[in-house]
């Protein structure tokens, strides 16, 4: 019979009800009314991040600042020339093949009764996500 | 004394079980400062060259370790939402490495944040435009014709796209990690996507690049009592280096997530999610059929047990769709990023991948 471990105990409730939690979240996610209910959100908020956008970027203009969708804007014009500058740029000589590795390998006799033991099974049935690391 | 320095659960008696812990509170105390003080541990250390780089794409060349290598390089392709150091994660926590020892000659595509401009990238970009550019040039580097494609995760679906439209070669290998391809097996496809409710149209058009923001948020949802569990067992893990050392870098893996092209996005929502057209047919390319029967390289597909964002489900129908031969389909236990990168991985995926494709690579 095991010691009474109260640390060891707190560790496995704790690994527990975040197995429940999840579990109770993946059931509750499938549902149509919480499809709706996020997408609603998601409505709203692209909606006030929109305006809030556009609040901003009045208020960078009259302070003659550039917004940051300027700046990205800016940023890629700036790599789409290094892009092309790379392009244009003839490649570097390629290294000789004598400072390769040479390409003659093959797996060890063994390999094929190497130690690995993959469990390997077909049509297995799904494990419910339950407390899985992920 | 002895009893407080051995490994949980090995205590022998109470008294020795609340020493061991009283210590690991001082120490909780003393590292916690340190971890709050210090910057995470450095993240893909392994040598690489940039061979290309064009707008969200960049492909590196991993510096060989062994003189002779196997003569079919291995071009390693990232999902499109993260960043590829999670293949090379540390120095003894690195699949990179790991094959890197095992003579292979490896390339990985890997992906930068799209820009305005590359806002509209579609599918075909990433299928019939990266991938074979990419492949080009490895082909120029290495100095041969053939070349192993492994994806992981949507980097799987985009290379499997690749396969299947590209059956005359030159690809000798495909190598898929926890791939979708029943998209009606996903839960996001019932849930926060369901097509009744959800305005991908709308989201789109208004925003262009999706944020990776929005994407995680998703992901997260599908494990709530997650983030705040983690949090938990950091603190009481505090203690110990190693695992601080690896909470830290899964979590900057996770804060480096990368925003999504959004008519790539509008795609995968349309097309595989809502249509499940890569398993059901209908699927068209720059007006090719996708046909997943046309697969015919050697095909193996290595699926996570316990994988919540790709279940097994949903991932299985790719070796039965596949027109291959050779193929084979190994589950091991783990989820969706311990598979490659966690603490068991090297002594269960790795071993079992260099296995197969050390006799396909020569």
């Amino acid at each position: 019979m095991g010691m009474f471990d109260p640390f060891q105990i707190w560790r496995e409730t704790l690994t527990l009800i975040e197995g429940e939690i999840n579990s109770l979240a993946s059931r509750k996610m499938e549902t149509a009314e919480f499809a709706q209910a996020a997408n609603q959100f998601n409505k709203v908020s692209l909606g006030m991040q929109h305006v809030l956008e556009r609040s901003l970027a009045s208020v960078l203009r009259r302070l003659e600042l550039p917004s940051r969708t300027e700046v990205d804007a800016l940023a890629c014009a700036v790599q789409r020339i290094e892009d092309k500058l790379d392009q244009l740029t003839p490649a570097p000589v390629k290294p000789s093949h004598a400072l390769r590795p040479t390409r003659t390998r093959r797996p060890p006799p063994n390999v094929a009764k190497a130690a690995t033991k993959p469990v390997k099974r077909t049509r297995k049935p799904v494990t419910p996500p339950a407390a899985q690391e992920e | 004394m002895a009893s407080t320095h051995t490994g949980r659960g090995k205590s022998p008696t109470f008294t020795g079980r609340l020493c061991t812990e009283v210590e690991r509170m001082i120490k909780r105390r003393v590292k916690g400062l340190e971890y709050l003080g210090s910057p995470g541990p450095a993240v893909g250390t392994t040598p690489r060259t940039l061979l290309h780089r064009r707008g969200t794409l960049s492909l590196y060349r991993y510096q060989a370790t062994c003189s002779d290598v196997y003569r079919v390089p291995l071009l390693l392709v990232m999902a499109t939402t993260n960043k590829a150091y999670i293949f090379d994660l540390a120095e003894r926590q690195s699949l990179i490495a790991y094959l890197l020892g095992r003579g292979y000659d490896i390339y990985v595509m890997d992906w930068n944040a799209p820009t305005r401009v590359e806002q509209q990238l579609r599918i075909e970009d990433y299928v019939l435009d990266f991938i074979p550019d990419c492949i080009g040039r490895v082909q120029a580097d290495a100095g041969v014709e053939e070349v192993t494609l492994l994806g992981y995760c949507m980097g799987g679906v985009l290379s499997t796209l690749y396969a299947a439209l590209h059956a005359d070669g030159p690809l000798k290998n495909l190598v898929c990690f926890t791939t979708p391809v029943d998209w009606s097996q996903m839960s996001w496809s019932r849930g926060i996507a369901n097509q009744r409710y959800f305005e991908v149209d709308r989201l789109v058009d208004r925003v262009g690049i999706i944020p990776a923001g929005m994407i995680m948020n998703a992901i997260d949802l599908q494990r709530p009592a997650g983030r705040i569990a983690g949090q938990l067992r950091l603190w009481d893990n505090l203690w110990n280096d190693a695992y601080v050392r690896n909470h830290r870098m899964m979590m900057r893996w996770g804060r480096d997530s990368l925003p999504l092209a959004g008519e790539y996005y509008r795609q995968i929502i349309k097309e595989l999610m809502w249509k499940n057209s890569l398993l059901e047919g209908g699927l068209c390319i720059a007006g090719q059929a996708v046909d997943l029967a046309k697969v015919r390289v050697p095909l193996l597909h290595i699926i996570a047990e316990h994988d919540t964002l790709v279940p097994p489900a949903c991932a299985q129908p790719l070796v039965a769709a596949a027109g291959s031969a050779d193929k084979q389909e190994i589950i091991l236990p783990g989820g969706h990023v311990s598979l490659v990168a966690g603490p068991a991985a090297k002594k269960r995926m790795w071993p079992a991948l260099d296995e197969w494709l050390g006799q396909r690579s020569m």
